[in-house]
């Protein structure tokens, strides 16, 4: 990637700007990493701080994603450990099952570039517009109008552990479609 | 192992409600395979993603969850949608010190008309420069009777050489002083920005009668009222101010400014050396150093970093010094308390550079998601940001606009410092300057929106937007500032084509459908805040037959469009319609985030896309 050289600029200036440039990119890892939504702001901020403030440790001139990923992957399991710290031990055994692989993952090993986070939003847009009018409105009601799937259950006359079911599985089937948007985008690109 | 609870066991893990029992099964359903956890962990990034999407939706935006839930009721969305985050709800109450300023105060008119906040020590600083001024009219006197002598020597060719080059000189100076005179009464600057440039904003709050200090704007002599937040001044002369939030600051020249009320940390380099505070308890003369000022109703207090301070109180003969690590307080009853400089009083330089980066990250994630809002919205053309390569092609980054044309091409133009800390935009100066696109489009209503910085109005037109046979061709359009700051959209309502060339080259008035219909604001961008950072829109409405152009965020002038009739272009080129007129019609300066829409954006719309 070719950068545009602006005079006069100090270091600082420079690592601001190279790191806004990977901005996209650390969003989306730091979305991947985080524990919760809200986590996710915190992580990217928090990288951004540690990049600006130790700058001079490193060789900003080179490709600057790995060490990026590495900064976000080190902040996100701070995270982590402060977000399972007030789960019960059993839930914290999951998460960390789940998740340590993903966390303790190198950036030479990850399978591609995170798609940023606009993009994967602007495909979700697409994949809810496809989906039937019942699934929709489970998405609806649980995310948009916080109800509980106890009220959804009482409204719709079903399970509350199949709303539960269904849901699990409509997420992944928005993945899937998420996945392949962007798959085909990258080709087209 | 039974799947069928593997639902219920994640929803009650989200909710931190499964049971041991339960926890058991879930982990050793995980253990099972690999692919389970990559199940899991799609399941978590999917619920943290529907609830972005549905949380960053704001409560104004029913088009948006219309557009993605159809069935879904405007009214009921209304209701709904109270309790999501407003993305930008607060219109900013921002203000600055500017001539706009002064209007809005008659005590104000001149800046020599408001003496009861200045410090004696300033008004006699000023009496003095003002007792110079009659010496500089008796020497230009002393020159109109140079003439006179050289009649007497006529013979002598090189006094005849010289008697024209001073005649030439004094022309010059009665020219420039007639000029300077015909400025003053206009109540313009002579010069702008000799004094310092805003060199960084953190969330800067102005009152709200007055216009703000723009970043990057250079200034002259004037009042700062800053309500909140942090605005940072490099003075030409090589002292920097960092101001805090609320501050009432009057800088009279490159070395004093005089403060009632506010914090001023000022580093002061060699060149400046003598930079004075006044306050109304004391005055403080830099020795060269690093020091910083804080000023309330009942004290001031001066901390000192680097190098010594002198500080004058009352009438006192001799001033007093404090050095490095020592703080000087003064109260109103001129008592003086001597202690250690406190930094938790001030901001130093390491404090601001943080909260800097901390306002880089906050503002680059608005931009993020007023991004994405725009770019889920209907209507969306093209968004560009010019923050990447200012070489070869650009990509229109709207995903709806990508499906009418895919990227534009920069011809010329460098890479400069942006709006926003560490980001950058696209700077123009050059006549060949420019961004071209194949837009060929035929728009029913329409939006433009983009931050310029503009670095001077000496071209005839600073052009944003035209389309590429704008002269020619009926409906083509041009957007730009014109000379004297106006904002400007122009419409060809009639063409060479159409056999009467007289109507093409004629200006008519707004909208009746012969020749170009002009479609003007006031005077908006001054000489005196030229270099600082605007937002400029313009909403083309044919439901309601007008057209209005906004100035970051606000509606400037508002006009009726009376032959309305479908804008259209055979091709859009951004900043430039050279080539075509003799007469330089290129921008000056630089551009960022430039969106174009085919509908028309609300006001509140328009709010958002200024605020960030």
């Amino acid at each position: 990637m070719v950068r545009d050289i602006i005079p006069n600029e100090t270091r600082r200036e420079k690592a601001m700007r190279l790191f806004l440039e990977e901005y996209q990119y650390v969003e989306a890892m730091a979305y991947q990493l985080a524990p919760t939504q809200t986590c996710h702001g915190d992580i990217v901020h928090d990288v951004f701080m540690t990049f600006i403030q130790n700058n001079e440790k490193w060789d900003i001139d080179r490709e600057i994603q790995p060490l990026l990923a590495g900064i976000t992957r080190k902040i996100a399991k701070r995270y982590w450990q402060k977000h399972l710290q007030s789960l019960p031990e059993k839930i914290q055994e999951i998460y960390r099952y789940a998740f340590e692989a993903n966390l303790n993952q190198t950036s030479d090993s990850m399978d591609d570039t995170p798609a940023s986070l606009n993009d994967q939003l602007t495909a979700l847009d697409l994949c809810m517009k496809k989906l039937t009018k019942k699934c929709s409105t489970l998405i609806r009601s649980y995310y948009l109008d916080k109800l509980s799937y106890k009220e959804i259950a009482s409204q719709t006359g079903q399970k509350v552990g199949t709303l539960q079911k269904t849901m699990f599985r409509l997420r992944q089937a928005l993945r899937v479609c998420i996945e392949s948007i962007l798959k085909t985008e990258v080709n087209e690109k | 192992m039974n799947e069928d609870h593997v639902g219920e066991w994640f929803e009650q893990t989200l909710k931190g409600s499964i049971t041991d029992e339960d926890a058991d099964g879930f982990l050793d359903w995980l253990k099972e395979d690999p692919a389970n956890c990559k199940l899991f962990r799609d399941n978590v990034m999917m619920n943290l993603l529907l609830e972005r999407q549905f949380q960053m939706r704001p409560a104004s935006s029913d088009l948006l969850a219309r557009q993605i839930m159809p069935e879904y009721e405007p009214s009921v969305l209304s209701e709904q949608s109270e309790h999501l985050v407003p993305l930008f709800a607060e219109l900013d109450s921002r203000c600055s010190m500017t001539e706009e300023c002064d209007e809005h105060d008659e005590a104000k008119k001149t800046p020599n008309s408001s003496p009861d906040i200045r410090h004696p020590l300033i008004r006699a600083r000023e009496a003095m420069t003002a007792k110079v001024k009659p010496q500089k009219e008796l020497d230009l006197l002393k020159i109109e009777s140079i003439p006179e002598n050289h009649h007497v020597r006529r013979a002598n060719k090189f006094s005849e050489y010289m008697f024209g080059i001073r005649l030439v000189v004094f022309f010059a100076i009665i020219s420039w002083l007639a000029w300077n005179g015909a400025n003053k009464n206009d109540r313009r600057p002579q010069r702008v920005g000799e004094l310092a440039q805003v060199t960084a904003l953190i969330d800067a709050k102005w009152p709200t009668d007055c216009k703000p200090l723009r970043l990057g704007q250079y200034i002259d002599p004037t009042k700062i009222s800053l309500v909140s937040g942090t605005v940072k001044l490099d003075f030409k002369n090589g002292a920097t101010t960092l101001l805090e939030g609320p501050v009432e600051l009057t800088i009279s020249d490159p070395l004093h400014m005089f403060c009632s009320q506010g914090r001023i940390s000022a580093t002061i380099s060699e060149t400046a050396r003598g930079f004075e505070v006044a306050t109304p308890f004391a005055t403080f003369v830099d020795r060269g150093t690093e020091f910083a000022v804080t000023i309330d109703q009942k004290t001031a207090i001066l901390d000192v970093v680097k190098g010594s301070v002198d500080a004058s109180v009352g009438n006192t003969p001799e001033p007093y010094q404090t050095v490095a690590g020592k703080s000087f307080e003064v109260l109103p009853n001129r008592t003086v308390l001597h202690g250690n400089a406190n930094p938790k009083r001030f901001l130093d330089e390491k404090t601001f550079s943080l909260r800097m980066t901390d306002y880089a990250v906050r503002k680059k994630n608005e931009m993020n998601m007023l991004n994405r809002q725009f770019d889920a919205s209907p209507g969306l053309l093209a968004r560009f940001d010019f923050s990447g390569s200012t070489s070869g092609t650009i990509e229109n980054l709207s995903t709806e606009g990508r499906t009418v044309f895919r990227q534009a091409s920069i011809q010329g133009g460098t890479s400069v410092p942006g709006r926003l800390p560490g980001s950058s935009a696209l700077g123009i100066q050059k006549r060949r300057d420019s961004i071209t696109t194949d837009l060929k489009y035929q728009f029913t209503n329409m939006t433009l929106s983009t931050w310029v910085r503009i670095d001077n109005l000496n071209n005839t037109g600073n052009v944003l937007i035209a389309g590429n046979n704008f002269f020619s061709a009926r409906n083509e359009f041009l957007w730009q500032v014109v000379q004297d700051g106006r904002l400007q959209f122009q419409i060809n309502e009639a063409s060479l084509s159409d056999g009467d060339s007289t109507k093409s080259t004629r200006r008519s008035s707004p909208g009746d459908g012969i020749g170009f219909s002009y479609f003007e604001s006031e005077p908006m961008v001054r000489p005196g805040e030229l270099r600082g950072w605007f937002h400029l829109a313009l909403v083309v409405d044919t439901t309601q037959k007008s057209i209005t152009h906004y100035l970051d965020g606000k509606a400037v002038s508002t006009h009726e469009w009376k032959n309305v009739s479908p804008l259209k272009c055979d091709g859009l080129t951004i900043a430039n319609i050279s080539g075509r007129t003799t007469n330089a019609r290129f921008f000056d300066g630089a551009l960022s985030d430039l969106f174009i829409f085919d509908r028309a954006l609300t006001p509140e719309e328009i709010v958002q896309l200024a605020q960030h």
